[in-house]
């Protein structure tokens, strides 16, 4: 049995020693090009995020290597991140809350422990927007109407349920105390649909990020009520919080990047690096302004344990009904 | 009660152990089987669940039935199909807000459930299994919401199987994994049976703890003997050797398991086999001893399972045997005494009762000069008192056989050094002196033995003189080996051996001078070894 150990201990060691001979040192890492996964079509949020960061990480010579943008749509992200759970760690892919949401809704067996977590990148925030006519002045008059009748306001969403702007409403709709089972949504296409409509005045309230909102609330085309950030939104001063109208919550929609399951310490501390230093350039920083999006940077570390957090609150909110019968 | 469990058979102790054994095995690796297996019947039931009630949301007919008045009347019959293609317990339908479309329970419909379990299918439109007793009774069931073409949620499936039927099920499969196990179990019982069988057989029937008692008392035993003991088994390898043995064979150590050459090396397997047969001893030098081979073969019924080798130190025998011999010859000889004192009174009573007192008187004079000669001799010129007592002893012997025996006056012997034994002592001048007296006996006419011991220089020496035939030249290279005899009796011709063994043992040498006018052996013993 001894015997029977030792030479166990022996394999394994040997084993070991070419695990780490495979990747000796991270100077060795990346071997080849690097695969940046977009799990979308060209033109969205994830496939722009992709694009920006290969061209920083390329100009301003943080990586030596090719990166190739890759689209994988499909599925709400789950057609990408596949492909990428069966790569090795020169692929990586863009992610945000869809990979806890998709799980959590049974629409992907996939959740983020399937992979290596490398950063949270940015965050959008999620307005309610109303009609220029709409007697609501603010966020909390929309929900003491929905609290008195839930099925008595239209709400637009797209491009579907479970997704953040949905989630955002439902969010602060539950917190405020309304019976969220009853609420009327009208699911539209896309962002532009949802602009439309309430431009046409076919719905009462629409859910949608800051980034589709702010041009037509600027231009006074209608009222952004309310947005999900923790503090105003440079450029919509006037618009107060969730939190300022008496409704406690914070609703980023983050935006990371992910590797391959089991990548080696020094594969993580190599993006860590790289990751950390596109952050800090002046590139980056344009973008996110262009883009409208906040910067929310977590290393690798900070990453997953803010995933972990996050994946209870959400399993919180989608699976207790906070009814009481 | 305690004790009685170590009082029970073998045969108990193996199948109660034995069953123990099977038993907790067969439990553990059940309950293990059974575990898993329940939980792939649980996350099979789960599956089917979930992928049923995704089934039927994504129907047509049903997404379409909820534009109908009464989508129930369209809505049971599928669902109460479906339920039966899957074995589900229970199908229900419920609209957003609980109402129940279809159950398999009639008059459950048109009934308003509360929505919890519903809550992420109706909020979220989410695809999720849960423990639910909403329905019917206590159910793994799957939810999926039903989307309709403009994206909203209209209703909910539910696909239960109940825990009742789970258990049922996986019940008859713990059943059947039951009937395996206790067919396991009596095949282990039967084979234990066996074991148990035919472990007695090997112990001839006796119980481990006879056995220990036995294995106790043959170590007293063995141990108690001062023969030497070693017994081999058919492939000539000891499984048996007591201390005398090694003591005698001078080895150390543990010797079981080793081919018997080991510890005899000069005992040939030929030796080995003629001996069994004739269960006749041997005679070998070990380690520069002398022993005594019995060789005799264990049998089992007619079968040969083995050999006990049982040997002694030839010297010891030796001593044994010269004590005894020493005995019967001193009993012999004074019998000759008596005898020849009869022989001698029945003379003078004669020579008396015919009248012839001068010639009486005259044979008890000589008789005592003869007597006081000798005895002067022997008592003045020999100190040593066993040499005296062999010396007289023989005289009387050669006074009955009619051979003159004489001392020679010369003769001068002080106390011998203490390392010279009697038994060596009577083994050379006992046997030298019989061989002379037997020599002599055999001639017509004059029969003389003289007897001279002296130890002046650094030897003792002892010269013992007869007037036979002599030994024949061919003769007299062999007459110091073992068995040689010219007399042609059985169980004789160790004579002239073991004087010459004695001698040297003494460190002393042995000579012969025979020519065709009697024989001279001298015996040359240094003092100081």
């Amino acid at each position: 049995m001894k015997k029977f150990f030792s030479v166990l201990t022996i394999a394994a060691v040997a084993l070991l020693a070419a695990c780490s001979s495979a990747t000796t040192g991270s100077d060795e890492f990346p071997k080849k090009d690097i695969e940046l996964v977009a799990p979308a079509t060209p033109g969205g949020g994830w496939d722009g995020t992709a694009r920006a960061i290969q061209k920083i990480l390329k100009d301003e010579k943080i990586v030596d290597q090719n990166i190739n943008v890759v689209n994988k749509p499909g599925g709400s992200g789950e057609v990408g991140w596949q492909y990428l759970s069966k790569q090795d760690a020169h692929s990586l892919a863009i992610n945000s809350s869809l990979v806890l949401t998709n799980n959590l809704l049974g629409q992907s067996e996939l959740t983020f422990e399937d992979f290596t977590p490398l950063a949270i990148l940015t965050t959008e925030w999620i307005s309610i927007a109303v009609p220029n006519d709409s007697k609501f002045q603010n966020a909390t008059e929309i929900m003491e109407q929905l609290k008195e009748d839930p099925t008595s306001l239209k709400i637009a969403v797209a491009p579907g349920l479970g997704n953040n702007d949905h989630l955002s409403f439902v969010q602060a709709a539950k917190t405020y105390g309304v019976d969220v089972t009853k609420l009327n949504f009208m699911i539209y296409e896309s962002g532009g649909d949802v602009v439309t409509a309430l431009l046409g005045g076919h719905v009462d309230v629409a859910t949608m990020a800051v980034s589709e909102s702010k041009e037509q609330h600027v231009a006074g085309k209608f009222r952004i009520v309310s947005v999900s950030s923790d503090e105003r939104i440079e450029g919509l001063e006037e618009v107060a919080t969730w939190q300022e109208q008496g409704v406690d919550m914070v609703f980023p929609h983050w935006r990371g990047i992910m590797g391959p399951p089991d990548m080696t310490e020094e594969e993580i501390a190599y993006w860590d690096k790289v990751i950390g230093e596109m952050v800090e350039t002046e590139a980056w920083k344009t973008l996110l302004k262009n883009n409208e999006w906040s910067s929310y940077y977590l290393d690798s570390e900070k990453t997953v344990e803010f995933l972990k957090e996050q994946n209870a609150n959400y399993d919180e909110l989608l699976s207790e009904s906070g009814l009481t019968d | 009660m305690k004790k009685n469990i170590f009082k029970r058979s073998l045969q108990t102790k193996i199948l109660g152990l034995v069953i123990a054994l099977i038993l907790s095995i067969i439990l553990f690796l059940s309950s293990i089987f059974a575990y898993m297996d329940s939980q792939i019947i649980m996350e099979n039931s789960r599956k089917i669940g979930s992928q049923t009630a995704k089934t039927i949301s994504f129907m047509p007919s049903v997404q379409a039935a909820f534009e109908e008045e009464n989508p129930s009347l369209t809505l049971q019959p599928t669902a109460m199909r479906i339920q039966e293609q899957v074995d589900a317990n229970f199908i229900v339908i419920e609209d957003r807000d609980g109402r129940i479309l279809t159950h398999p329970d009639t008059n459950q419909i048109g009934k308003i459930n509360p929505i919890n379990d519903n809550y992420k299918a109706i909020v979220f439109a989410g695809y999720y299994t849960l423990h639910s007793d909403e329905h019917v009774g206590k159910a793994i069931v799957g939810k999926a919401p039903i989307i309709n073409e403009n994206k909203q949620i209209i209703g909910v499936v539910t696909v239960g199987f109940l825990y009742e039927e789970i258990v049922i099920s996986i019940m008859n499969r713990i059943k059947k994994i039951l009937y395996f196990a206790l067919g396991a179990i009596l095949v282990g019982v039967i084979a234990s049976i066996i074991l148990a069988r035919n472990i007695r057989k090997d112990t001839l029937g006796l119980e481990p703890r006879q056995i220990a008692t036995l294995y106790r008392d043959q170590n007293a035993i063995l141990s108690s003997i001062n023969e030497g003991l070693i017994a081999i088994d058919t492939a000539n390898k000891i499984t048996l050797i007591n201390q005398t043995a090694k003591m005698l064979l001078d080895l150390t150590g543990d010797f079981v398991n080793k081919p018997i050459h080991y510890a005899i090396p000069n005992l040939s397997v030929v030796n080995l086999i003629k001996n069994k047969w004739t269960n006749s001893t041997l005679e070998l030098v070990v380690n520069n001893r002398d022993i005594i081979l019995t060789i005799v073969s264990i049998k089992d019924g007619d079968k040969e399972v083995g050999t006990v080798i049982t040997f002694r130190d030839k010297t010891e025998m030796k001593k044994m045997i010269n004590t005894l011999s020493e005995v019967k010859k001193y009993s012999e000889d004074l019998r000759a005494q008596a005898h020849e004192f009869t022989n001698k009174l029945y003379a003078i009573s004669g020579l008396l009762q015919l009248g012839y007192s001068e010639e009486a008187i005259e044979m008890i004079q000589n008789e005592i000069d003869i007597t006081e000669n000798n005895n002067r001799l022997v008592f003045e010129q020999i100190k040593d008192p066993k040499v005296q007592g062999i010396i007289l002893g023989k005289i009387g012997k050669a006074s009955e056989k009619k051979i003159a025996f004489q001392v020679d006056e010369n003769s001068s012997l002080e106390i011998l050094p203490e390392h010279i034994e009697t038994g060596q002592l009577t083994t050379i001048i006992g046997n030298l002196i019989d061989n002379a007296l037997e020599e002599v006996g055999k001639l017509k006419g004059e029969k003389n033995v003289s007897f001279f011991a002296l130890d002046l220089g650094q030897d003792i020496i002892f010269e013992i003189t007869d007037n036979g035939s002599g030994i024949p030249d061919e003769e007299i290279d062999h007459i110091f080996k073992k068995g040689f005899s010219t007399k042609k009796k059985d169980g004789r011709g160790y004579g002239l051996a073991n004087v010459s063994e004695a001698v040297h043992d003494l460190g002393g040498t042995i000579e012969v001078d025979s020519g065709g006018h009697g024989t001279t052996f001298t015996v040359y013993i240094p003092k100081r070894i």
